[in-house]
């Protein structure tokens, strides 16, 4: 088994990057990944998460440390150091139901088109990036479904839906960048 | 009796045996301590545990062990972990029974928001949306005014969390429920005239010729 160091590790994740990082306010994220990432001076990053944790816990410590240039989560209540920054213009937030969040991540990783959800209809979180789409030719109304936040799916013109998640999956971009390098 | 014990005091006597329910931070947390004599449910927490019990003794809490919100939980006797893909299936999908919830306002066509006061307070909607659109029954807890305004409105003025209706409204003054669609005062609290639900209540309510006192 080949091993690398932490900081090897740390090294190959770029300035700009979007890194997925795990747990839930703080509890089972990798905290000395996140910990070398401050220390290496990463910046720039945009993190795709459930949350922002506390500010000294965490992606809090990324945030406290100004090094995210967006948050894609789905809950910032516990940093005030996040409300913060999005208040004032200084870090973009990103704010995604969790359930949605997480089948964004599952359907990406999978390469799924997207997921039906009434979760976030008659919110804006249904107007905002993820649109409100025709699926197959037919209206929501008219076939019954109703298309929420996690639709990420846009139907081509050979009638299939393609995924268009790309900045939901760009750990795997970068995964996938950092694969060719390495060979 | 304080009005959030109150509250959850009787939001604890909506609970079913054999339920699978959701609590939020807040009063409705305080539900888990009223569970009726004889009934056993099963609490969920976003993070993905089923089978929540009661906060550890001290320094008995696991790092790893918590509640949505992050507080140090202990898992009962045939606790289930899993991922958040599993948790938000079981709220999304409809297999939860029931979720309890905070609210900043809830309107009288059974409309709730309680994710964002837009330029002010963004803490997110975590699970919010997710619970209050795929949960089988949606009950929210919370005081029936703030700062001596009326969180029962006519029309929600903050961004609501779902389109769907709530089922029940529990104050600490009264039960509002949402037959046929409108806000209606289903029970007053012990000592609580009909007169002065109305009168703390921007909501028009449909008020029954009898309304019964809440049993707690």
């Amino acid at each position: 088994m080949k091993t690398i160091s932490l900081e090897q590790s740390v090294a190959m994740i770029p300035d700009g990057a979007s890194v997925m990082i795990g747990g839930f306010m703080g509890v089972g994220t990798p905290e000395r990944v996140v910990d070398e990432l401050v220390r290496q001076g990463k910046r720039d990053l945009t993190v795709i998460a459930n949350d922002t944790a506390t500010p000294d816990k965490g992606i809090g410590k990324l945030v406290v440390a100004k090094r995210l240039r967006k948050a894609i989560v789905s809950h910032i209540g516990l940093n005030p150091e996040s409300q913060r920054q999005l208040m004032a213009g200084e870090m973009q937030v990103e704010l995604v139901p969790q359930g949605t969040l997480i089948e964004r991540i599952r359907a990406g990783g999978y390469g799924l088109g997207g997921v039906l959800t009434q979760t976030g209809l008659g919110t804006p979180v249904a107007d905002g990036p993820a649109r409100r789409q025709e699926l197959f030719g037919r209206t929501r109304a008219a076939c019954g479904l109703r298309l929420g936040a996690c639709v990420r799916g846009r139907l081509s013109r050979q009638s299939r839906l393609r995924a268009h998640g790309a900045q939901l999956q760009p750990g795997d971009r970068h995964g996938r960048r950092n694969r060719h390098r390495m060979r | 009796m304080e009005p959030q014990i109150i509250i959850a005091r009787r939001i604890a006597r909506e609970l079913k045996h054999g339920m699978l329910v959701n609590l939020g931070i807040g009063i409705p947390t305080l539900v888990a301590h009223y569970v009726p004599a004889g009934i056993h449910v099963f609490f969920q927490s976003e993070n993905g545990l089923i089978g929540t019990g009661a906060p550890p003794a001290e320094g008995m809490a696991h790092p790893t062990l918590t509640d949505a919100g992050g507080r140090p939980v202990t898992a009962l006797p045939g606790a289930s972990t899993f991922d958040s893909a599993m948790s938000f299936g079981l709220i999304r999908g409809g297999h939860l029974d029931l979720t309890v919830l905070g609210g900043l306002q809830v309107d009288q066509a059974g409309q709730l928001a309680n994710w964002v006061i837009p330029n002010k307070m963004v803490p997110g909607m975590g699970g919010a949306m997710d619970l209050v659109s795929g949960a089988k029954r949606v009950i929210v807890a919370m005081q029936h005014t703030a700062k001596g305004k009326s969180k029962l409105m006519k029309k929600c003025t903050l961004p609501v969390t779902a389109l769907r209706q709530v089922d029940l409204v529990v104050t600490e003054l009264a039960v509002v429920g949402f037959p046929d669609g409108r806000a209606t005062l289903l029970e007053t609290a012990p000592g609580v005239a009909v007169k002065d639900v109305v009168s703390a209540s921007e909501a028009e309510l449909i008020v029954p010729d009898h309304v019964p006192e809440m049993g707690l």
